[in-house]
């Protein structure tokens, strides 16, 4: 069995991420979500600093669901026609380590960044 | 605000069918509910000025995100070449055209006989005349070919 954290070598051409499927799986990295909660989380974890519309959302979410690193969950929406049209995405454990990867990567720029004084130093 | 949110939803349903129709069938519905859920929001928290970005924004993936998405298709490619093709081929003929209108020489020879030539698209119309030279022969034989308005 693979280690739990290792890319597939098919998905290794993903990193470095884009901002949309970097943000997308950030955001399903607290659970699982909508596609409205996802465009929240997105702009909040973001600092409103990335926005996305649903024509990105959702050719994002087709592509990480074709590629397996998120899937729909069974979650029932809720009592409205307006609750029920909404699907439930979470991460697989593939979109769990391709985020891990990525944060890793950009960790490691960061660190370099630092050691070569290009980003002051911060407290920790 | 109910039925701007209504309005807005039936034109973004429009505005998806820009789309291809595969991604409809699989995400329409969603991305209805998606955007009214952005509208209320925006109304809500920033107003007209929130309401006119998801608008902007919107619009501007139709450009960004779904011409992309349907030139994947090589039907689409195949149209779109060849559509691009005749234009290209109309503006060529159009502007040569132009040029003939305006009344340009053209000089060219058909073995021993030569004509000139009047034509005219919209407004002017081919003549041809003898060359007066050579009028009692049994063919027209000119000097030039000469194009000029009627």
């Amino acid at each position: 069995m693979p280690p739990a954290n290792r890319v597939p070598d098919d998905l290794q051409h993903l990193l470095p991420l884009t901002p949309a499927v970097l943000f997308i799986l950030f955001a399903l990295a607290e659970g699982e979500k909508h596609g409205y909660a996802i465009m929240q989380t997105v702009s909040r974890i973001s600092e409103n600093q990335f926005r996305m519309g649903p024509g990105t959302l959702y050719t994002t979410i087709q592509r990480l669901l074709d590629l397996g690193l998120i899937e729909e969950t069974e979650s029932a929406g809720g009592q409205s026609d307006h609750e029920n049209r909404r699907r439930y995405y979470k991460l697989t454990r593939t979109g769990k380590a391709v985020l891990a990867a990525d944060i890793s990567r950009m960790e490691s720029v960061v660190r370099l960044a630092r050691d070569k004084k290009l980003v002051p130093k911060t407290s920790e | 605000m109910t039925s701007a949110v209504r309005v807005s939803c039936g034109l973004y349903k429009m505005l998806l069918f820009t789309y291809p129709s595969d991604f409809r069938l699989r995400f329409e519905r969603e991305m209805i509910t998606t955007f009214s859920d952005l509208i209320y929001g925006e109304w809500k928290h920033n107003g007209l000025p929130g309401v006119a970005r998801v608008w902007r924004s919107a619009v501007g993936e139709v450009f960004s995100v779904a011409v992309p998405l349907r030139l994947r298709s090589p039907i689409v490619i195949a149209t779109s070449l060849s559509l691009l093709l005749s234009i290209a081929l109309f503006m060529a003929v159009f502007h040569a055209m132009t040029h003939v209108c305006n009344g340009e020489q053209f000089t060219g020879s058909a073995g021993a006989r030569r004509f000139r030539i009047s034509l005219a698209v919209t407004g002017c119309q081919p003549v041809m005349r003898c060359d007066p030279r050579n009028s009692s022969q049994s063919h027209a034989i000119v000097d030039e070919v000469r194009v000029s308005r009627f």
